[in-house]
């Protein structure tokens, strides 16, 4: 999988949940830089990981996690 | 409270894995300077970066341990210091360490075709760039991103 091509809204969801980096590597059990590693799309987590961002937020990996297609198109769950 | 327990032993265990690239460097490099600098004024030098070298190896080392000891009793604390990016990271720095000590000892061959180079020397070289280059690589890909 590229990383270029998996975006997130992991910032959003932060800002609308109140929560600073720190909190919500301490709620999933990581280091700060690890959040913002994911956040600025340089590390694609686990699925585990992943799992556990989205719960702390109470919506599906789906809406925080975005893949794009190579030629641009983006590829969502219809 | 426990979240900035978590960043503090991060930074401490990047700032110790630091001194340790430091002492060993000091330590190692000394080790190799003594045989080709002669003089009383060289060897005391030497030897002053030598034991240098040493004491911030020791320092750091302990230090760590230290670190690794008070985070064993917290599970929670532990798991996040080991979580899975750290682990790729160190993955990554061993890997990246393995092709550093197998061009340095490229190197020492096309380097021995001319000249010749003493097995402890190379033996040497070869420990400090192996050591050297998982640290380095580890704390840099730790960084901040």
């Amino acid at each position: 999988m590229d990383k270029k091509q998996l975006s997130n809204q992991i910032k959003v969801f932060r800002a609308k949940n109140n929560l600073t980096q720190e909190s919500l590597a301490y709620k999933i059990g990581v280091t700060r830089k690890t959040i913002n590693t994911i956040e600025n799309g340089v590390f694609v987590p686990s699925v585990i990981l992943a799992i556990k961002l989205a719960r702390v937020f109470e919506i599906s990996v789906e809406e925080l996690f975005n893949w794009e297609e190579e030629n641009g198109m983006i590829s969502k769950n219809s | 409270m426990e979240a900035r327990r978590i960043e503090k032993y991060d930074k401490t265990r990047t700032n110790m894995l630091i001194g340790v690239a430091l002492g060993i460097t000091f330590f190692f490099s000394s080790n190799i300077f003594e045989e080709y600098f002669q003089g009383a004024i060289m060897e005391g030098v030497l030897t002053f970066i030598e034991i240098a070298g040493s004491c911030i190896l020791l320092f750091c080392v302990l230090r760590l341990v230290h670190i690794k000891l008070l985070i064993r009793k917290n599970p929670a604390l532990k798991a996040a210091l080991k979580n899975e990016w750290i682990l790729n990271n160190l993955q990554k720095a061993r890997a990246q360490a393995f092709f550093f000590v197998f061009f340095s000892l490229i190197m020492s061959y096309f380097i021995n075709l001319h000249s010749s180079v003493p097995a402890l020397l190379l033996m040497k070289i070869c420990i400090l760039v192996a050591i050297l280059s998982v640290l380095i690589s580890f704390v840099f890909f730790n960084r901040e991103q």
